[in-house]
């Protein structure tokens, strides 16, 4: 379960988020939707730290994850981020074969046994819905698989360190309709084990892949509800402007 | 299966069973009426509630599925139907139960074997069923090649209905101290002919999903 607390987000003098507080159920999906720049890929970015990279930021508020507070002291990043998979916009496989991307993070965490690694590849790689297309290519590189196959590799990557929670930063916008579906196909399946977060432009997708949904604008949360209902019957005047295109 | 073709089987599913609770409906307002069986009459008219529980629901379900997966297409043209055909069957529950009614308060007598045979009730209940269970057909199998056979039997419907017309006025001009149950008869076999009518729009929805031709308000049915 993820909890935030009053949280609020600057970038030097500017506030990104204005007071958030939310809870994100365990094995749910939920997604963000707004305009750009309305804070929800940085209030995304919050919860494995990906925000620290960026200097001159500044936090206010609380973000737990499992009951404890991500932002104390005594949290390590590294075992933060292993917990907290991302996957980006932008397909971003490592320049390696396609086995070694999904081992990758194994190696990084000490694993030496080859036969637990090529059991644990090929485990991920299904999970990811993507060993039958690349069962006969485990060691050609990853820049030969399609835009789609690659997303999926990255998250099979993600996959691999055993993560609780993956987050998701419009995964599908530069992938085909066919390729969206078997994403969107997959973060369905994923929910039974993980708890996901995705931020996604397309609020079609919001509304197909998502439990619940939360709207954000100008750095507020204006609205969280259950799916459903925010596609049928919003609660806020502004989220059914936005949901129907009436402005945005 | 995909996830949204999972949510379409459950919308099938669903009008399915609500489909083939009515057709039960049909075939036991068939033997209540026609044996005056009182209980049968009781049990269809608490069954109401089941048919008119299944019409929100698959309502609420189709909505849903229009607002989050945006149907286009064939399957645009399914949830659709889906939403008009349920209503379609609560209606013809509705005017099984009116019938059940009948059964139950009608301070007349039964109708005679005599004036069954006359106003032709059996035949006007098995052509009424044989549309509902040979539309459901149709649409599970994505077949309207049945289609105009359904239509046809509501014209037999409609015949038997104005033939009764005919039929029950006459009795009440020649014996007026009957007139009201006469009219009682009658405004039974008005809803078994609205049924009928029924039937006929749930098979102009079936090709509308099917074929994507719109049969309503047409003088001429041209499938």
């Amino acid at each position: 379960m993820i909890v935030t607390k009053n949280i609020n987000f600057y970038y030097g003098t500017f506030q990104a988020l204005k007071n958030i507080s939310m809870t994100m159920e365990a094995n749910t999906v939920t997604a963000f939707i707004g305009p750009s720049g309305c804070g929800k890929s940085t209030f995304l970015r919050l919860f494995n730290r990906m925000n620290d990279l960026i200097d001159g930021t500044r936090l206010e508020g609380e973000c737990l994850i499992k009951g404890k507070d991500i932002y104390d002291k005594s949290i390590n990043i590294d075992a933060l981020r292993k917990d907290i998979g991302m996957v980006f916009q932008k397909p971003n496989p490592f320049p390696k074969s396609v086995f070694e991307n999904v081992a990758y993070g194994l190696r990084v965490n000490g694993i030496k046994d080859k036969k637990f690694i090529a059991d644990k590849v090929e485990e991920t790689l299904k999970a990811a819905a993507l060993f039958d297309e690349v069962k006969d290519k485990l060691n050609k590189s990853a820049f030969e698989l399609s835009g789609g196959q690659q997303q999926r590799l990255c998250i099979a990557r993600a996959l691999a360190v055993e993560p609780s929670i993956l987050l998701m930063d419009e995964p599908a916008s530069a992938l085909d309709p066919i390729s969206t579906s078997k994403i969107e196909e997959l973060i369905h399946d994923l929910k039974k084990k993980y708890t996901i977060v995705i931020v996604t432009h397309n609020m079609q997708q919001a509304a197909r892949v998502s439990d619940k949904t939360g709207f954000f604008m100008l750095g507020e949360l204006i609205e969280y509800n259950d799916t459903k209902k925010m596609f049928l019957n919003p609660d806020k005047e502004i989220t059914q402007n936005y949901i129907t295109g009436r402005f945005g | 299966m995909k996830y949204n073709e999972k949510e379409m089987k459950f919308l099938r599913d669903e009008v399915n069973e609500m489909w083939k609770l009515v057709i039960s409906q049909i075939e036991k307002t068939k033997k209540a009426l026609l044996t005056n069986d009182v209980e049968l009459a009781l049990e269809i008219v608490s069954l109401e509630k089941k048919v008119d529980a299944y019409e929100l629901r698959l309502d609420s379900n189709c909505e849903h599925y229009i607002a989050l997966y945006n149907p286009v297409a064939i399957d645009l043209r399914l949830v659709l139907s889906i939403m008009k055909i349920s209503i379609t069957l609560e209606r013809i529950a509705d005017y099984a139960a009116g019938v059940a009614r009948y059964v139950l308060e009608a301070e007349c007598q039964p109708f005679t074997d005599k004036m069954k045979e006359s106003l032709r009730l059996e035949k006007m209940f098995d052509a009424l069923l044989s549309m509902m269970t040979t539309s459901l057909v149709s649409f599970n199998s994505e077949n309207v090649k049945n289609a105009s056979k359904i239509l046809a039997k509501d014209k037999g419907i409609d015949e038997i209905y104005h033939s009764s017309i005919n039929l029950l006025s006459e009795q009440i001009g020649k014996d007026s101290t009957d007139a009201r149950c006469g009219l009682e008869m009658m405004m039974v076999i008005r809803k078994l002919e609205r049924i009928g009518d029924h039937c006929s729009n749930i098979v102009e929805e079936i090709v509308f999903y099917i074929e994507a031709k719109v049969l309503k308000h047409k003088g001429k049915r041209e499938i």
